[in-house]
Parts: structure tokens; sequence; C-alpha cells
């Protein structure tokens, strides 16, 4: 069992991917844009953050930037969820500090694996 | 705020789950598709699916590459355990729990969302047969009408997969009907179970099931819903030799003396028939829906097929005859998944707000279900007969290589066989859809007389609105003419006795079913065309509502046949043909059209 952070401001996505998340056995928080899922991570320090990348305000590359930046947070795996598909933008989330992405629509599967294998290494 | 537009949406709260559609869906009554017109927005479609259903649809297709077709072979081969252990592990992603609450360790998600993995299942029947097995007609009598207790007991295992569930209903004596189970139930002597004696037969994953709702008289007379652990000695037949679905589990099962807890009777006794219609309604809408997903796969296999083989020099892909069948295939199918989806869309129209938490979730959600057990009928009778005209031309179009068991094709022609069968057969479907109208009607449910007399009244009265232009609503609307005056032809024929009239009343049904076909095509193909998207529904509306109308045309021949002679007869005959009367399309430059797109697609 983990301690996750969600970033994302649909509520849709962010109730989905939380029963998912639910249902493999993790415990789950959440924030709704860059800003506060920064302040987020930084007061619950979760073992992994979700993190939506085209968020209002403050988007998910400088939320990313930011909790990398920060010693109390840079050690946390960051999985991006992202509807943007070009290689560029893959390399834009990954130069940000994310260690892997998701496009959307999310295939669970994938992204579930992708978590196991951070919580569980 | 994000820059970006959204249309305005209505959102469905699932206990605080919140999938989204765009649009409004009206809440409308059951069978009023006959009296009512609709606007295309008010109508739910495949296109109205949400970021959230298709990512369970991707997910779910993950899913199959990745572990149901790695196994299909040992699957099919009936490999002891093989089948089981690929939906274990469906279990941790959630796809055995889609509908469950999650208090019992489900996902809770929206119909939507348990239909459309459904249809994405729905590519192998023998994996969608343990799959929706279990999650549909296994589950669905526990979540619908078990006490709070018995959901706690059970829901949970279904869930995690600790538990494989089936239902047991048919008999070797009681297929069809039911209610003629022999199957009994007896008070034991200590008044603390019931003991069943008894056989049931064509059970789905019967030889690998944990948890069996069994049908059984108390006492010989009281048609009783019973929860039945295999563990209370419950004994299974060996594997039946089926045409098809060689991979899933289909066995008789015996009770002799199998002692059951009082507490694990489902519902109230004498009531079992209350859950055998009811979670049959779901299942037929469920079998429209994957009978839609197979369907597209043996599209998809016969274009790539259509592409590849060569025949004087050419792809066949690039003959008439063949653009033809494929054409037909996609317009079948598209006609198919705008019913089923339109009806998800109809019975979500009744659960807004909807939460397992309320404590009369499982009659709110019943209710939704119940109101539209005609269109379930529907659904089922199109999407079946729908998906055996596919792998029919699917075979054709493969020619002598569709005959061997080297192209899935063939196989597919062989399992879909069974859809006309089970979840009641069509004949049964057809006389339900009829059925229930008019006793909605009778009830006062639906305004369907008084609908009737105006439509008879307006025909009798001279040419009158027919006569304006030939377009597609038109069709539509003459349809529904022609449906409410064969209704009340017969109605006036027979009277109460209509029912014994089993011909006149499947034929009723076809009408039905059509109208109810052309205008979701109808009323889709317009959705897309506001949207400013340019689709192959453009093609297939025109030529669908014309074949349709033709079906319906000898539908209603027959029933006034049947209903009046003489004078009577030919009146009638006349206003047939004027409300049946069309301009012919260019069905075969429409369809090659079709064709052309979906060989470029390869898919619908």
């Amino acid at each position: 069992m983990a301690v996750i952070l969600v970033v994302e401001d649909d509520e849709a996505n962010q109730e989905l991917v939380t029963r998912f998340l639910r249902r493999a056995g993790h415990r789950v928080f959440h924030a709704t844009d860059g800003m506060s899922g920064v302040r987020a991570a930084l007061e619950g320090i979760p073992d992994l953050i979700v993190m939506d990348l085209g968020l209002p305000g403050m988007d998910g590359w400088e939320a990313a930037r930011r909790i990398r930046s920060n010693p109390a947070t840079a050690h946390i795996p960051i999985i991006a969820l992202t509807a943007h598909t070009l290689s560029e933008d893959v390399q834009k989330a990954r130069q940000a500090g994310c260690d892997a992405y998701e496009t959307k629509p999310v295939v669970y599967q994938r992204l579930m694996q992708k978590i196991e294998g951070f919580v569980n290494s | 705020m994000s820059g970006f537009f959204k249309p305005p949406r209505r959102i469905h709260v699932y206990n605080q789950i919140v999938l989204t559609t765009s649009g409004i869906l009206p809440k409308i009554k059951g069978g009023a598709f006959l009296i009512e017109d609709r606007a295309p927005d008010e109508i739910f479609t495949a296109e109205d699916l949400t970021e959230q259903h298709l990512a369970i649809a991707r997910t779910v297709d993950e899913f199959w590459a990745k572990e149901v077709e790695p196994n299909l072979p040992a699957i099919l081969d009936q490999t002891p355990g093989a089948a089981l252990a690929v939906l274990k592990r469906a279990a941790p992603l959630g796809l055995t729990a889609i509908s469950i609450p999650e208090k019992f360790g489900g996902m809770e998600l929206d119909l939507a969302s348990e239909v459309i993995a459904t249809e994405h299942l729905g590519r192998d029947g023998s994996y969608a047969g343990w799959h929706s097995g279990h999650t549909g007609i296994g589950t669905l009598p526990v979540l619908y009408f078990g006490t709070e207790e018995q959901k706690q007991r059970y829901l949970p295992k279904l869930a995690n997969m600790e538990m494989l569930a089936a239902y047991a209903l048919t008999e070797p004596q009681a297929g069809s009907d039911a209610l003629a189970a022999r199957t009994r139930a007896d008070l034991a002597p200590d008044g603390k179970a019931y003991l069943l004696n008894g056989q049931k037969m064509w059970i789905t994953s019967g030889g690998a099931a944990d948890l069996f709702t069994v049908f059984a008289k108390v006492g010989g007379e009281k048609f009783t819903a019973f929860l039945v652990e295999r563990s209370f000695g419950v004994q299974s037949g060996t594997e039946e030799q089926k045409m098809g679905l060689k991979g899933s589990s289909t066995t008789a099962l015996y009770f002799d003396n199998v002692r059951v807890p009082v507490e694990n009777v489902l519902g109230e006794i004498g009531r079992g028939h209350i859950i055998a219609l009811n979670v049959l309604n779901i299942g037929r809408l469920k079998l429209a829906a994957a009978a839609v997903g197979k369907a597209k796969v043996v599209l998809a296999a016969s274009l790539k097929y259509a592409k590849e083989r060569k025949a004087f020099g050419s792809a066949i892909g690039e003959f008439g005859a063949i653009q033809h069948k494929l054409a037909e295939m996609a317009i079948r199918i598209f006609a198919a998944e705008s019913i089923a989806w339109r009806l998800v869309g109809q019975i979500e129209g009744h659960l807004e707000n909807f939460s397992w938490d309320q404590p009369d979730a499982s009659q709110t959600m019943l209710k939704a279900v119940e109101e539209f057990a005609a269109e379930c009928s529907m659904v089922k009778v199109f999407g079946s007969e729908m998906l055996d005209y596919v792998v029919d031309e699917g075979v054709q179009i493969h020619g002598g290589y569709g005959y061997h068991h080297d192209y899935a094709v063939e196989r597919a022609y062989r399992d879909a066989r069974i859809n006309r069968i089970f979840e009641g057969t069509n004949e049964i479907n057809r006389l339900v859809i009829a059925g229930m109208l008019l006793k909605r009607a009778a009830r006062g449910q639906l305004p369907l007389i008084p609908a009737v007399q105006k439509v008879m009244a307006e025909v009798l009265s001279g040419p009158g609105s027919t006569d304006g232009p030939d377009d597609d609503s038109r069709l539509v609307s003459s349809a529904k003419k022609i449906a409410l005056l064969m209704i009340g032809l017969a109605y006036q024929r027979y009277q109460d006795a209509l029912e014994k009239q089993q011909e006149v009343v499947m034929h009723i049904a076809d009408i039905v079913t059509e109208t109810f076909a052309m205008e979701s095509v109808l009323l889709r193909s317009r959705k897309l065309a506001a949207r400013g998207k340019e689709t192959i529904a453009r093609d297939i509306c025109p030529v669908f509502l014309r074949d349709a109308m033709a079906r319906v045309e000898i539908s209603a021949r027959h029933v006034l046949g049947a209903c009046s002679e003489g004078d009577a007869l030919r009146t009638n005959m006349t206003i047939l043909r004027r409300l049946a009367r069309y301009e012919p399309a260019d069905d075969v430059m429409l369809c090659r059209k079709i064709a052309g797109r979906l060989l470029a697609r390869e898919r619908l």
C-alpha cells in the first residue's frame, strides 16, 4: 500500500484514477491545480505523484519542476498524465522531472503497472 | 479557468464519482419513442462516451492484448484453469467489479462503463462467456436483490474473484417457460435450511463457479431464488460439447438434498420471477453490446482479407459485390450500436444523482431498467441477428478460408449462433417487446391508445402530411405511424386474445424494433452532422432507412393479412403503401462510398 497524490483538475478523471488506485489498495489524496499540488506534495510527502500536465494556473510541468527542485520532495516519483502525444511534449515532461508518463485516455493497466513498479522499487 | 469551451455537461453522480455526458438526457418513458419525437441531442450515442469511458475501453483492450489473447488457445482448448486464471488477473484492475459499489470492493462506475467494457470484451465469445457471465447474470442478482448481509458476504468475493458466480435458471424441461421449473426447495425439519432437489441445464461457468443463483420452487409451488455455494453440495455434469463457445464452460448442475441456509433465500419467496426477468433485462443489453464488439472485429478481419485477397488480378475489396457486403455489415453494426447506446442513455436518464448509498438504490436501479424492458429485448434481438448476418457475410468474404478452423471468422460464425437462443430466445424476446408495450398501455404508463386513435383518424382522413418531401424524417415518421396502426388493428381484431396470435405479435415486434433502429440511426446521423463531423453516418443513414422501411412494409402486410379482409384490407393496404412509399436512394453508390472508407480505415 502506498500513499499517492493525484493532481488533476478534471473531476471525473480525478475520481476515476482514484477508484483504480483505491481498488489496488493505495491511499489517495488530491490537488486540483499546480500550485496546490506542490503544496500538497510538501505537506503530505506521498510515495508517488500522478500529475496531469494540463492544469489551470500553474501547469503540471512547472509543478513537477518545483517538486523536483525542493529537497523535501525531490525524491518522489512523478507519473505524468498528458493528452499530448508529441515526442517534444514527452521530452518536456521528462525535463521537468517526470519519471514516466501516460497519455489520455489513460490505459489503467499500464498506469497501474508503472505505479507498482515505482512503489515496489 | 481553461480557455477551452466546453459544452453544457450533464453530470452523473455515482456516489461522488462523476462520469459526464455532453448534452441533456431527458427522462423519458419506456416505449415512448413510438409516440414522441426526439431531437438529436436528446439521445445518447457512442460518440458521447467520455474520456473516462474511453479510458476503460482502452484498459480492456490492453488487458485483452496482454492477458487474454496470449492465453486464447488454452482457453479454447478448455485447458483446466486457463480461463479462470485470466479472469482472476482482471480483478486487480477492477474489470470484474465495474458495477459493484465501492463499499463492497467494487469500482461503482456507471452503466455506460459496464457496457463499453462488455463491448470490448465481446471480441471472443468464449472468454466473454466467463467474464460477462460472472459480472452480469452471476453478480447482478446479489447486487440488485441481496440483503445488506448477503451483499457484504458475497460482493467483495465476487469483485476480487475469490468466488466465480453463475446463474442457474434453465432446466431440461423448462427453457423458455422458466416458471415450469421442477427443481424444488423444501424447508428442512429444523427450519434452518431448504433442501434443494433437481437439475439445471446449460449453465454458463457451471463447471467452475463457486456461487450460483438457483431458481427452485418452495414446496413445489413458489418460484424462488437462492444463493447456493458449490460447497453446499452442488454437483456439476460433464462439459457440454457445443457448436460454438468451445472455450466457455457449460454444464448441467445436480442438486441432491443440497442444504441451503434460509439466510440464502434471495429476494422474497414466490417472487423469483422478478429476479429472473430483471436480471435478464440487463443481460439483454449487455448481449447486444457484446454482439456489436464481436461484429466490429469480424468486419475488421473481413476488410483486411478483402484488401489482401486477389482474384482476377485485383483485391476482392475492389469488386462491387464484396463492397456491398462490407457496407451492409457496417450499416447493420452502426444501427445496432445506435440503439444499444441510446438505450444506455435512456436508462441513465432515470439515474440522475443515483447513489448506491441511498436506501432504495437497488429499487431505483431496477425500476430504471425495467422501464425499458421492451427496448432491452429490442436491442437483444436486433444485435444478435445483426451479428449472425455479419459473421455469415464474413465467412462468405473469406471464401473457402472462412470455412477453415485456422481463420477466426469460422469460430465467430459458430460462436454467434447461441446469441439468438440465450438470454431468452429471440422468439420469446419478440413476444416480450409487443407484450410489454401493450401491458404498459393497459396500465396507463404509455398513452399508446390515444396515439393509435390519432394516427387512425389521420390516415383515414386522406393523404395528409405523408405527401410531403420524401426525406429521411418522413420515413421515420411513417414507420411510427405504421407501427401504431398495426398495433391498433391487431388489437381491434384480437383484443385480449392477441397474445395468442404469436405470428402477428412477432411481426409487430419486428416493425417496432425497426422503427426504434430507424429513428436512432437518423438522430445519431444528424447529431454527428451538427457537430460538423464528416462521418460514414451520412451515407449509412439513407441506405438503412430505406432498407428498414422495406422490411417494415413486409411485416405490416403480414399483420394486415391476418387482421383484416375484403374492403377493409384493401383500404388498409392503400394506407400502408402510401406510408411506406419512398424514393430509392442510390444505394449502389452509397455502399461503394461506405466500403471505400471502411477499406481505407480497416474498421468501422
